[in-house]
């Protein structure tokens, strides 16, 4: 079952002034539910302009982008957040969390914007998913006294928190050794077979490999699907 | 999506400087008014009581710089340059002493009541006739002495100054310790000003004694300028100049420069907080965005709490105004009113809102996926 369908995607940043980019030029990816997959490319390819049309932070110029078959070009500002927060679960480059403030509090940001969960859910939901990810332990623990592997669990346990059916992630296993990454990679294999999409955007090859696919971008273009 | 969680977390994300914001701004509230009211002219609802439409001409005189030796300014010494014939005032002239049976001394004074103060001033407490009795003087008595002296009966009493003593026969008619004029409370008190209680006193209304001693105020009641006895060599003032003086306040510019200190002050330490904690609330807000938030509720929320920080902050320091005003007015005097508060006020809300636009620009222009890209966020 297609969950993500794009079809013949471009995007342009600078869009009519003298440093105009072509960040994607007509860009083809179907992507089915339960997936995983690994977008590779050199820096400056589009792979994350990808990632971020993808998971509706960014917009495109130009094509039609189709979410379990609706056609995100006609969504407002509103629905568009919405979809960011039900659909999706984001693992930001370097973590992206929030390192002055506790582990429950990063995971609980999510929440604050969540339907599927009302606010006498939040504790429990988050102590769930604490408990699968192992860093019950950490949940008043300060991100900045956290080691590398544990902030990427908490960055996971975020992108989770809210259910979603697609977790996209940017470069997870960058900041981390390899015995970590292994661990992480693991988890999202985890995460795969209870039914998420997964994908995953690294320069690792390694990772790449534990993807069911993986895709090439090149100055904006697929190069070589499916491999 | 719960609005008031996000409000909440966003407050508690920042609690820091929102506390720094709080408390600056809340000292700013108190101490600028308090600045601001000493360093511009104001109207207070004052009134010197005995000042009508009347009496406005009339001139507050003082015979203090007349003569180095104040003590030997006497009647007749005056009435030389002086028309004292029209001088409404109440002097002192000698004392009188009683012993107990256990030895205790009470003094008391003996005071003239001129003829001009109870012609043409309203009686108040002390109910002189207008025209004086040929065969005695009326007085009143201090209450101390009541059982001596009897209301209705008429004493000899002996009035003393040195050298300069003689009998006199009065009739009590009353006993002191009423109000009455008393021209020399004018000199420091803004309320009940020229009214006063002479409780210690023989007020006695005749013509004052040409050695009696002249050291207090006076009003004058004729159509003389101020201008006419300075000439003379008096301290002068018309009553309607004395009467607008107390009705401003005193301007001191040393309290504007403060005044411009501390706003100076203000701007900087908001407008550098804010400014430079923009960079973090871009980056939470980015995450935000990201994770489902929309950029207008994200920036909304913050606006709600800027102003939010203003009203605590205003709430507290009028409660503590309100303090400042109720105790200024019992022990100072006035110094400081709920106008200015409310104009200062506005002021520093005005420049709030200008300092705190520099950071706000900032944020509000926010790009999330620029303010996430390759930062761990502090």
């Amino acid at each position: 079952m297609e969950i993500i369908k794009l079809s013949n995607i471009h995007k342009k940043y600078n869009q009519g002034k003298p440093n105009e980019v072509y960040a994607l030029q007509g860009v083809h990816l179907t992507i089915n539910k339960g997936d995983s997959l690994a977008i590779m490319g050199v820096s400056g390819s589009g792979k994350s302009t990808l990632l971020n049309i993808i998971g509706c932070l960014d917009n495109f110029t130009d094509g039609e982008y189709l979410l379990n078959g609706e056609n995100i070009t006609s969504k407002n500002g509103t629905e568009l957040a919405e979809i960011r927060n039900s659909i999706f679960g984001f693992i930001l480059q370097s973590y992206g969390l929030i390192e002055s403030d506790k582990v429950i509090n990063n995971i609980r940001i999510p929440l604050l914007f969540s339907k599927k969960y009302k606010s006498n859910e939040h504790n429990d939901r988050i102590n769930t998913i604490l408990n699968k990810l192992k860093i019950f332990d950490l949940r008043n623990t300060k991100v900045r006294e956290l080691s590398g592997g544990q902030k990427q669990r908490v960055a996971i346990a975020r992108a989770m928190v809210n259910d979603p059916e697609i977790i996209l992630a940017d470069e997870p296993t960058g900041a981390l050794d390899s015995e970590t990454a292994t661990n992480i990679v693991n988890i999202l294999k985890e995460l795969q077979q209870k039914g998420k999409t997964i994908i995953v955007v690294t320069h690792d090859i390694n990772v790449a490999n534990k993807m069911d696919k993986i895709i090439y971008i090149k100055d904006g273009i697929i190069s070589d699907n499916m491999i | 999506m719960n609005k008031l969680s996000i409000f909440k977390d966003n407050l508690k994300s920042s609690y820091f400087l929102s506390s720094v914001i709080v408390f600056f701004l809340t000292f700013t509230l108190i101490i600028l008014p308090l600045c601001y009211y000493q360093s511009v002219e104001h109207v207070v609802d004052v009134t010197i009581d005995i000042y009508n439409e009347k009496t406005a001409d009339y001139c507050i005189i003082s015979f203090d710089d007349y003569f180095t030796d104040i003590e030997n300014i006497t009647y007749k010494e005056l009435s030389k340059t002086f028309d004292m014939e029209n001088f409404a005032g109440i002097v002192n002239y000698g004392w009188y002493s009683v012993t107990d049976e256990v030895g205790n001394v009470f003094t008391y004074s003996y005071n003239f009541v001129s003829e001009a103060l109870v012609k043409n001033m309203p009686p108040l407490d002390f109910k002189f006739s207008a025209k004086m009795p040929k065969d005695y003087r009326e007085a009143y008595v201090p209450k101390g002495l009541g059982e001596s002296y009897e209301i209705g009966k008429i004493y000899e009493i002996s009035v003393y100054q040195g050298i300069y003593q003689y009998k006199q026969k009065i009739k009590v008619i009353g006993y002191s310790g009423n109000i009455y004029y008393d021209f020399d409370r004018g000199k420091n008190m803004i309320t009940d000003m020229y009214h006063g209680t002479f409780s210690n006193s023989f007020m006695i209304y005749d013509n004052i004694p040409p050695y009696a001693k002249v050291n207090k105020n006076g009003l004058m009641i004729n159509d003389k300028t101020a201008d006419y006895y300075k000439n003379l060599g008096a301290s002068a003032r018309s009553l309607r100049d004395l009467n607008e003086s107390y009705q401003k306040t005193d301007v001191n510019d040393v309290f504007m420069y403060w005044m411009a200190a501390l706003l100076f002050l203000f701007a900087v330490v908001i407008i550098s907080n804010y400014y430079f904690m923009a960079d973090k609330l871009i980056k939470r807000s980015g995450i935000m965005y990201i994770y489902g938030g929309k950029r207008s509720t994200i920036i909304a929320i913050e606006i709600i709490k800027m102003l939010l920080i203003f009203v605590f902050s205003f709430i507290l320091s009028t409660t503590v105004m309100g303090i400042i005003i109720s105790t200024a007015y019992m022990d100072n005097g006035i110094f400081i009113d709920w106008p200015t508060y409310l104009i200062s006020a506005s002021i520093i809300f005005g420049i709030y809102i200008l300092c705190i636009s520099f950071g706000f620009i900032k944020f509000a222009k926010f790009k999330p996926l620029n303010s996430i890209s390759n930062n761990n966020l502090e």
